[in-house]
């Protein structure tokens, strides 16, 4: 067995350098596959030859006349089983193999029949004819083993008339296995010519079918090799179908032959037919595109490193000296990673940097098969393979071993398919990772503005009040000790000093004014958390609120769409804060003398666009003095969680337009 | 002085309610949803409706809405919105076209209650109250939007934002420590420079420079 690959990461050489590499292990068939199966089969093949053995042993020693032909049969019916088992071990996902294993084993069944036993006999003459239904069958199913719905219909049709009439006969021999009394002779001939005339027509019909496929062989496959090896098959079946029939109707009383010798005569084809069936799957023209079926299954089930995956392509294609590059972000790249030299780019045109064009890869198929190899080299070739997204990968290959350049693009595109699973692949971690440090950010967001607020509270408002319990209980304390005196108390005034006597009125003015004050700034924190406008008005009354106090000239375009229909809560505050944010920056930082706005809703889209003529650099502003959390960090965060985008464009000394886009559909 | 209170908040409509109750104002009715107060309104007949902005059954401007369509549908009816924030569109659509008969104030006002009942006494007379924060509002926005205001002096623009709030001139001099006189000077002098139509009718003048300021 062979190892699937010899070495991994040989770093490829230079285009126009591909000097042909006889590396051993790397054959052209696909030893990688069905190392389990190959077991299995081997097993049965094994019992085969020894069952097979069995029999011409018994038929030699009981001398059953004719014994010789006898044998030959059987040996046919090991041949088919032992050439199916190769083709199978080949191709494990063709069905060809599977078909020449069971023609095989009818056949041993059919010669089993000829040993003296009432048993025997009885399963032998059933099948007796059922190897010539096995040859229709894979002749139908050629080459991929599979059968369309109007082939397997005659196939079934050939089964019925072989095995089905012939169950029906062994039950009315006039010698047969039963006993005497179930003899019905003249039905007996009944049911023989009706097979023969059902047989005739389920075989003109096949043949009319073969030579309709025949004439479609020429349209379909372009590829000479294939249409060859079609071609020869479908004849060479068709005249073997015809040949037994005739055989045993005009040829034998024609030319007087004995049973044996018609016997004989029908060996011949069957024995041609396990050669032509697995000659022509493995060997025929389908040989690589049966190689490239096999290598889409393969990487159905691996995911190989594009050194692996170079090494695959060209031992399914079977041209050692194959290069592959490979398209990464920055350029067209070897198989380890290293950059493709630039002669390499620069030889391909620019059209064949384009994308694939709209109307499916066949343009780009085109562009990528007309180019033969740009290099001096004269039996190099080039096929570029297109992907979902452009040019995916390209291969260099020899034309001496490869004639058809669609064979490669065909491997290619196989390999292609395997290169974009990784890429989205990829893609999909990276999108998991962004989403979860996007997830952690969020988490940090909402803490540090907890923070925020739990300081703001605590440093400012809760100080006012402390301040104000404090002269509340010093007007207590002044209270007690003097109870009498109502208009004058020692009381301590805004300076602090408690010597000072003061109008107890006054003081209590002061309480009242430091309570307003407290108040003030509890519905300014409150109205900084979430504006009453926005809860009791929406999202469009509270930009316009927060417009009417903003301290430069504003342009301001608001289009509400359908006011009707509900922004969600979480949308409208985010849009929201946007807002907020960007004017406070403009404000703040940017030294803008205009403010340009847009907020538009249109069906389920909300786009917010603020506009200043300040100096710029909103980006590093944001990111030098914001904490994760705040500023337009934070934002950004808050917009991506609703699946919206904010986008920041702010040169230096350009001015600043901030984009926010976030879906509404409620 | 009839009053019908609309509050939500318990506290706040009991303190009130006694406040009121102290300084001898009849509080005919107190209801906490804004779906009761027409009802109270018709069945009380009072001087004044006192209401809240954000009160059930929706808990967003109820209690607003609720006053403006009692204010279209008695436009005698003297009518004070107390509120938390004070927002200037809801000045805007609560005063609309009249400024008579309407007040619109901070809750916290109530802490001075001298002021307020005397805010409360103006209104059910069917004078004016905003409070000065909502004016403030006006002030700054018709800044921003055009530069005309630059126009007045620092003494006038004071006058200006007294006028808007709906008080008198006696009421703007004591405030200001000028005389009455000196009042009128300013008076005639910020109409000549907004080019507004002079008008000796209280409330008119009020309507007058809201409309200027809110254009």
């Amino acid at each position: 067995m062979h190892p699937p690959v010899q070495r991994v990461n040989r770093p490829t050489p230079p285009r126009g350098a591909a000097a042909i590499d006889n590396r051993p292990g790397v054959t052209t068939d696909l030893a990688w596959t069905g190392r389990p199966l190959r077991s299995a089969l081997l097993l049965l093949g094994a019992a085969s030859t020894a069952y097979t053995g069995c029999v011409v042993a018994v038929l030699a020693g009981l001398r059953v006349e004719p014994w010789v032909p006898l044998a030959a049969f059987c040996m046919i019916g090991l041949a088919d089983i032992w050439i199916g088992i190769l083709a199978w071990v080949r191709r494990p996902h063709n069905h060809v193999g599977l078909l020449l294993g069971v023609t095989g084993l009818l056949i041993l069944i059919a010669a089993t029949s000829n040993i003296p036993n009432r048993t025997l006999f009885a399963v032998g003459f059933v099948v007796s004819q059922a190897p010539i239904a096995a040859f229709l069958h894979v002749l139908l199913a050629f080459p991929s083993g599979r059968l369309r719905p109007m082939a397997r219909t005659l196939a079934i049709a050939g089964y019925v008339v072989t095995v089905g009439i012939d169950l029906a006969r062994v039950f009315v021999l006039p010698d047969g296995p039963l006993p005497a009394s179930w003899a019905r002779p003249e039905l007996n001939v009944a049911l023989k010519t009706v097979q023969h005339v059902l047989g005739a027509i389920v075989l003109v019909i096949a043949s009319l079918l073969l030579i309709g496929r025949l004439r479609t062989v020429r349209r379909r496959n372009e590829d000479r090799g294939e249409r060859i090896a079609l071609t020869a098959v479908y004849v060479w079946g068709i005249a073997v179908l015809c040949f037994f029939p005739a055989s045993a109707n005009l040829l034998a009383p024609a030319f007087g032959w004995s049973a044996v010798t018609l016997f004989v005569a029908q060996l011949v084809p069957l024995a041609m037919m396990p050669f032509v069936f697995a000659g022509g799957i493995l060997r025929g023209g389908f040989a690589r595109s049966g190689q490239v079926e096999e290598l889409g299954a393969w990487l159905g089930g691996h995911t190989p490193a594009r050194a692996v995956l170079r090494d695959v392509v060209a031992a399914t294609l079977g041209d050692p000296s194959l290069t592959m590059l490979f398209v990464g972000p920055t350029g067209w790249l070897h198989p380890d990673g290293s950059p493709a030299p630039a002669e390499f780019a620069n030889g391909l045109d620019g059209n064949l940097m384009a994308l694939p064009s709209a109307d499916g890869d066949s343009t780009a198929s085109q562009s990528a098969l007309r180019g033969a190899s740009p290099g001096t080299d004269r039996d190099r070739g080039l096929v570029v393979i297109p992907g979902s997204r452009g040019w995916v990968a390209a291969i260099d290959y020899d034309t001496t071993i490869i004639a058809n350049p669609r064979l490669v693009l065909s491997a290619g595109k196989v390999a292609a398919l395997a290169l974009e699973r990784d890429r989205l692949t990829v893609e999909l971690l990276e999108e998991r990772e962004h989403l979860r440090a996007s997830r952690a950010r969020l988490v940090e967001a909402t803490e540090q503005e907890r923070r925020r607020i739990a300081s703001e509270l605590h440093d400012g408002l809760q100080a006012r009040l402390v301040l104000v319990a404090l002269r509340a209980g010093t007007l207590v304390s002044a209270t007690a000790t003097n109870p009498g005196v109502h208009l004058v108390a020692a009381g301590t005034g805004p300076n602090g000093s408690a010597d000072s006597p003061l109008d107890l009125h006054q003081a209590v003015v002061h309480l009242r004014a430091d309570l307003n004050d407290s108040i003030a700034e509890l519905r300014r924190l409150v109205q900084g958390m979430m504006p009453a406008l926005l809860m009791e008005r929406g999202l469009f009354a509270a930009a316009e609120d927060l417009l009417d106090r903003v301290p430069l000239a504003i342009d301001v375009r608001l289009h509400e769409g359908d006011p009707t229909t509900e922004i969600p809560a979480s949308v409208a505050s985010t849009c929201y804060f946007c807002l907020s944010e960007t004017i406070a920056n403009t404000v703040k930082h940017a030294s803008a003398t205009r403010l340009n706005l847009s907020l538009t809703r249109e069906r389920d889209r909300l786009r917010l666009q603020v506009t200043d003529n300040g100096c710029g650099g909103a980006t590093r502003r944001a990111t030098a003095t914001a904490t994760a959390g705040t500023g337009l960090v934070g934002l950004t965060e808050r917009v991506e969680a609703l699946s919206g985008t904010l986008s920041i464009d702010s040169p230096v000394g350009g001015g600043t337009v901030i984009t926010v886009e976030l879906p509404c559909a409620s | 002085m009839r009053i019908v209170i609309a509050e939500d908040e318990a506290l706040l409509r009991h303190g009130l309610t006694s406040l009121l109750h102290d300084a001898g104002v009849d509080v005919a009715a107190t209801v906490s949803d804004a779906r009761d107060v027409a009802d109270a309104v018709e069945q009380t007949q009072p001087d004044l409706l006192l209401t809240d902005i954000r009160m059930p059954p929706g808990n967003t401007d109820d209690g607003l809405r609720t006053a403006i369509s009692i204010r279209q549908a008695t436009p005698d009816l003297g009518i004070m919105v107390l509120s938390q924030f004070v927002q200037r569109r809801y000045a805007v659509e609560l005063i609309g076209n009249n400024p008579a008969g309407v007040g619109y104030q901070l809750k916290q006002r109530v802490s001075d209650p001298a002021t307020f009942l005397q805010d409360l006494q103006r209104v059910a007379d069917g004078g004016t109250a905003l409070d000065p924060d909502v004016v403030d509002l006006m002030v700054r926005r018709a800044d921003t939007v055009s530069d005309s205001l630059d126009r007045l002096t620092g003494r006038q623009r004071d006058v200006l934002a007294l006028i808007a709030e709906g008080q008198s001139n006696a009421a703007i001099a004591y405030r200001l420590c000028i005389s009455e006189k000196a009042v009128v000077m300013h008076t005639s002098n910020i109409y000549r420079e907004l080019d507004l139509s002079h008008d000796d009718l209280h409330h008119r003048r009020v309507l007058a420079v809201l409309r200027y300021l809110n254009t």
